[in-house]
C-alpha cells in the first residue's frame, strides 16, 4: 500500500516525465549522430540507448530514493503514516518497493523506445540487449537501496552526496585496486582490497559494452551478476530497517 | 521591470501600462537573448581553430579517463570519436592536426578496445591519406590485437608495409594472417601469395590496390590510392622501357638515344603515356629510365 | 484498565555534539487518562507536550519510564488500529485529492471494499469537506486541512483519539467545529486525550486536565477541582489613591498591583490574605472601591502553580 502510494506520488511529481523526455531526447539524438557517422550507427545507438536507460534510471534512483524517507520526515508526513497498524519495516519496504516500481516503469518504457528506435533505424535487437537492461535493472535496485540506506540516518542532500560518492566508487573499485596493485605501499593495498570488498561493485553488473557489440554472457554469469547485486541490496535495506528502528521522529 | 513591479502596486494605472509592463520585459528579455548569442559567437570566432583542434591532444591519459567515467566507457568512446571524426573529415588537415586525431583514438580504443570500425578508419586515414605510416601501423596493430578475429585489420597492416613501409616480407605475414580469417575476400589468399613471393611484380601490386579500391568508400582514400594506382602503372612503363632498352642495346650494340628510338628500332610499338603527368625519359649514359611525375621510385620493386 | 498510562517517564535528548550537554524534555512524567473522558493536556510551549505524544504513538522511545496505551506498550504495532493521531500542524501528502487521502489512511488501518468507501464517505460529511472530495490537499486552507487531519485519524473508529494542539492556528469559526467534532467524540464513547497551550479550550471540553510544565505533571484532575483547590480562585481589590509605595502587605501576599488611570486594581492569588491586605491598603491612607472574588480559572493555576514554580515560557495564546 505505501508503495503503491509511493508509486503514485513519482507519477504525480512531474520530474519522472522530465527525466523521460530526456531519455527521449537521448536517444533521439543517438540517432541523429548515427546518421553522422556512416557505418557506425549500429555501434553508437545501442550504445547511447543502453547508456541513456541507465543514467536516467541511477538519476532517478538516487534523488528520489533519497528523499523518500527524508522527505516523509522533514514534512512529518510520517507523524500520521507511522501512527497506523504498520512497522517502520514494512514502512521502508513499502517505500522501496514503491520507488523500484516507479523505476521498471520507466526502464519499462524507455526499452521500448530504445527497441523501436533500433527497429526503425533497422539495427539487429540482440538478446544482449535485454541482458544489459536486466542488468541494469538489479543495478538500479541496488543503488535505490543504498540512497534509502543513507536517507535513514542523513538528511536528503547528505543522502544524495553520500550515494553518488558510493556510486562513483562501486564503478571504479576494480581500477582503484589495479593502480593499488603496482604501488608499492602495503597500506594503500590493504585500503583498496578493503574498499573493493567492502563498496558495491557496480562493474559487475555493467555488460553495456559487450551488450552493444552483440555478444551474449553467459547465462551464469548473468545469474551470479543478479545475486550479487540482489544480496548487496538486501544487506543494505537490512541494515536501513536496523537504523530506522533506533530512530527518533 | 520596475514599471511592472509598480503597476501591481498602484490601482489607478490603467492596463496599457500593464501592458507596456510586458513589452518591456520581453523587449529586455530579447535583447539579452541576441547579445548572449552574439558574444558566443564572437569568442567561438576568438578561439582559433588551432586550439579547438588541440583539445583533442588535451584528452587525458586513458587510465584516468577509464575511472573518470565510471561504467559509460562505449559512451565516452562514442564521443570522442564522434570529435576524432571531425578531425579526419577535414579535408587538408594538418599532419599535427592528424596526430591529434591518432592520440584521441588511441584514447578511445582503451576505453572501447573493441571498436573496429574507428581503428579501421583510422588506420587506413593515417596510411593512405595522412603520409603517417608508423601512427597507422600503430592503431592497426593495436586493434588486431584486441580483435584478432576481423580480416580488415592485418589486410590494411599488410597494405602498409608493403606500399608505405616497403617491407614486403612481413607484408606478407599480415596477408596471410588476413587471408586465414572468416569473412576475407577470395582472392586474397592467391593474390597475397603472388605480391610476396614476386615481391617486385607491379602487375600483382596492381591488382591489389584495384581490388582495394573497389571496396574503400571514402573519397580521400580513394584518391590516395588511385595516386598509388599510377605509380605502380608508373613503375610496370618504367620496367617495360628498361626491358626495351635492354633488348635494343642487345640488338645494336649501344644504347637508344631516346625513348623513340626504341620505336624506330621495332623493339615496342610505342611509347606509354606516364600516368603521373609527366614525361618518361631515358639516360643515354646509363639507359635507366625516369619520369618526370615520379619523384621516387618505390622502393619495393626494386630488386 | 486505563486508556493511557504513563509512569515516570523521561526523555533526553542527546545533542549532536559530544561533550556538550544532553537536554532533558521530559522528568519523570506520570499521568493516567481514563476510557470515555476528554482529557487535556495542558502547558506551555516547550513543556514536553508533544514528546509525550510522540512516545505514545511509539515515534520516539522514551529513555526511562513506562507508558501503556490501550494496556500495550508504546509503540506496540498492532495495538495501534485502536488508536487515530493527528499530529500537530499535519502535513500531508499533498498530491492526493481528499478522497484519495482518506482511502490511503483507511488502508492502512485495514480497512477494505465497501466498508472503506463508507467510511470514507461518512468522514468526509462529518468533518464538511464532501463537495472538496476531488481537490487536491495542497489547494486546501489550514482549517480544511486539520479537519481532513482529524478524519484520517477517526477513519478506522478508533476508540483513543490523540490530538497534537488541535486547534491552534484555526480561526474562531474552524477552532468551533473542531471543538464540536471532539465533543461528538464524547458522544461515542470514545477517549479523548489532546494537548494545548490555549487554556479556554480546555475549560470549555475537558472532563479532566493534566498541567505539565518543564517535563513534569504539575496537577491533574477536573477543572473544578483544580479550580476549587484554592490555588486557581482570586481577589480583585480596586482602589483609589495610593500616595506612593506599594504597601508592604500587599507585597507579603504576593500581590499583583495593575494601575488603571487614578485606580488601582491589586490581584490577589490567595484568599487568606485578604484581611492583611486591606488593613494595609486602609493604613497606607488608599480609598477602597470594591473587592470581587473572582471564580477561579485554570489560567491562574497556570500562571501560579501549587508549589510556587512559575510555568514560565509564553503565557497562553488567547483569541
Amino acid at each position: 500500500m505505501i508503495g503503491l502510494n509511493t508509486f503514485r506520488e513519482n507519477l504525480r511529481d512531474k520530474i519522472l516525465y522530465n527525466l523521460l523526455f530526456f531519455a527521449l531526447l537521448l536517444i533521439g539524438v543517438s540517432v541523429l549522430l548515427g546518421m553522422l557517422t556512416i557505418a557506425e550507427q549500429d555501434k553508437i545507438v545501442p550504445d547511447m540507448g543502453l547508456a541513456a536507460i541507465n543514467l536516467v534510471g541511477v538519476i532517478i534512483a538516487i534523488f528520489v530514493g533519497v528523499g523518500l524517507v527524508s522527505k516523509e520526515i522533514e514534512r512529518r508526513t510520517i507523524y500520521t503514516i507511522m501512527a497506523r497498524p504498520i512497522s517502520r519495516t514494512q514502512f521502508l519496504l513499502g517505500k522501496y518497493l514503491g520507488l523500484v516500481l516507479t523505476l521498471l516503469v520507466n526502464v519499462a518504457i524507455m526499452s521500448a523506445v530504445f527497441v523501436a528506435t533500433l527497429w526503425m533505424d533497422r539495427l539487429p535487437i540482440q538478446a544482449s540487449l535485454f541482458q544489459a537492461i536486466q542488468l541494469i535493472c538489479v543495478e538500479l535496485l541496488l543503488v535505490t537501496a543504498l540512497a534509502l540506506f543513507f536517507s535513514t540516518f542523513s538528511s536528503a542532500t547528505l543522502s544524495a552526496i553520500m550515494t553518488l560518492g558510493f556510486y562513483v566508487i562501486g564503478h571504479v573499485t576494480v581500477d582503484l585496486k589495479g593502480i593499488a596493485e603496482k604501488s608499492e605501499s602495503q597500506a594503500l593495498k590493504a585500503v583498496t582490497t578493503g574498499l573493493y570488498y567492502l563498496c558495491p561493485n557496480l562493474e559487475v553488473l555493467n555488460i553495456k559494452g559487450a551488450a552493444a557489440a552483440g555478444h551474449m554472457v553467459a547465462l551464469s554469469y548473468q545469474a551470479l551478476a543478479s545475486a550479487y547485486g540482489l544480496l548487496y541490496a538486501a544487506l543494505l535495506l537490512t541494515a536501513a530497517s536496523l537504523v530506522f528502528q533506533r530512530r527518533d521522529f | 521591470m520596475s514599471r511592472r513591479f509598480g503597476s501591481l502596486h498602484s490601482a489607478h494605472l490603467t492596463p496599457l501600462s500593464n501592458w507596456a509592463g510586458w513589452a518591456l520585459a520581453g523587449a529586455l528579455l530579447c535583447v539579452l537573448c541576441g547579445s548572449a548569442i552574439g558574444v558566443l559567437a564572437v569568442v567561438e570566432r576568438q578561439r582559433l581553430a588551432i586550439v579547438r583542434a588541440a583539445e583533442l591532444s588535451y584528452l587525458p591519459k586513458s587510465e584516468y579517463l577509464k575511472v573518470a567515467v565510471l561504467g559509460y566507457r562505449h559512451l565516452a568512446a562514442d564521443l570522442i570519436w564522434l570529435k576524432a571524426v571531425q578531425h579526419f573529415g577535414v579535408k587538408r588537415q594538418t599532419a599535427e592536426g592528424y596526430r591529434w586525431a591518432y592520440h584521441a583514438v588511441d584514447v578511445l580504443t582503451d576505453l572501447d578496445p573493441t571498436f573496429v570500425y574507428a581503428y579501421q578508419m583510422a588506420g587506413t586515414i593515417l596510411g593512405v591519406w595522412a603520409k603517417l605510416p608508423q601512427e597507422s601501423v600503430a592503431i592497426l596493430a593495436k586493434g588486431m590485437g584486441h580483435n584478432p578475429m576481423v580480416w580488415q585489420l592485418p589486410f590494411f597492416l599488410g597494405y602498409d608495409y608493403y606500399y608505405e613501409l616497403h617491407d614486403p616480407v612481413a607484408a606478407a605475414g599480415y596477408f596471410r594472417r588476413a587471408a586465414q580469417l572468416p569473412g576475407a575476400p577470395e582472392y586474397l589468399p592467391k593474390l597475397a601469395a603472388r605480391m610476396t613471393i614476386e615481391a617486385g611484380d607491379p602487375e600483382a601490386a596492381l591488382e591489389f590496390l584495384q581490388r582495394l579500391y573497389q571496396q574503400v568508400q571514402d573519397p580521400r582514400l580513394r584518391e590516395g590510392l588511385e595516386r598509388r594506382i599510377r605509380e605502380v602503372i608508373a613503375e610496370r612503363d618504367i620496367r617495360f622501357l628498361e626491358e626495351g632498352i635492354r633488348r635494343y642495346r642487345a640488338r645494336y650494340g649501344k644504347l637508344p638515344g631516346s625513348l623513340e628510338a626504341l620505336v624506330t628500332g621495332g623493339i615496342i610499338a610505342r611509347v606509354p603515356d606516364d600516368p603521373l603527368g609527366g614525361l618518361y625519359q631515358v639516360d643515354p649514359s646509363d639507359g635507366t629510365v625516369t619520369s618526370t611525375g615520379l619523384r621516387e621510385r618505390l622502393k619495393v620493386h626494386r630488386h | 484498565m486505563d486508556a493511557i498510562f504513563v509512569e515516570g517517564l523521561t526523555k533526553q535528548f542527546r545533542s549532536g555534539w559530544p561533550g556538550q550537554p544532553a537536554v532533558t524534555a521530559l522528568a519523570g512524567l506520570s499521568l493516567s487518562v481514563r476510557r470515555g473522558e476528554i482529557y487535556g493536556f495542558l502547558g506551555p510551549n516547550g513543556a514536553g507536550k508533544t514528546t509525550t505524544l510522540k512516545i505514545l504513538m511509539g515515534l520516539m522511545k522514551a529513555s526511562g519510564g513506562k507508558a501503556e496505551v490501550l494496556g500495550k506498550p508504546a509503540g506496540h504495532v498492532a495495538s495501534r488500529r485502536g488508536i487515530g493521531f493527528l499530529p500537530e500542524s499535519p502535513y500531508f501528502y499533498d498530491y492526493l485529492t481528499a478522497e484519495e487521502f482518506l482511502a490511503f489512511y483507511g488502508h492502512l488501518a485495514g480497512l477494505e471494499g465497501a466498508g472503506l468507501k463508507r467510511r470514507v464517505e461518512a468522514l468526509l460529511d462529518l468533518v464538511g469537506l464532501a463537495e472538496a472530495r476531488d481537490r487536491q490537499l495542497r489547494k486546501f486552507s489550514k482549517g480544511m486541512l486539520q479537519r481532513i487531519g482529524l478524519a484520517q485519524a477517526l477513519i478506522h473508529d478508533p476508540e483513543l483519539v490523540i490530538l497534537d494542539e488541535p486547534m491552534s492556528g484555526l480561526d474562531p469559526i474552524g477552532r468551533k467545529q473542531v471543538r464540536d467534532l471532539i465533543l461528538a467524540l464524547r458522544e461515542q464513547g470514545k477517549t479523548v486525550f489532546f494537548s494545548t497551550h490555549i487554556i479556554p479550550d480546555v475549560e470549555v471540553m475537558c472532563d479532566r486536565v493534566g498541567i505539565v510544565v518543564k517535563g513534569k505533571l504539575l496537577a491533574s484532575g477536573t477543572v473544578e477541582e483544580l479550580v476549587s483547590r484554592g490555588q486557581g480562585r482570586t481577589v480583585e481589590i480596586v482602589c483609589e489613591g495610593f500616595k506612593a509605595a506599594v504597601p508592604p502587605a500587599i507585597t507579603a501576599a504576593r500581590g499583583q498591583v495593575l494601575p488603571r488611570g487614578n485606580h488601582c486594581v491589586v490581584v490577589l492569588p490567595d484568599p487568606d490574605r485578604l484581611e492583611d491586605v486591606l488593613a494595609g491598603i486602609r493604613l497606607h491612607g488608599a480609598r477602597l472601591v470594591s473587592v470581587t472574588s473572582q471564580r477561579g480559572s485554570l489560567e491562574a493555576l497556570f500562571f501560579h502553580p501549587p508549589d510556587g514554580q512559575q510555568a514560565g515560557g509564553h503565557p497562553g495564546e488567547r483569541v
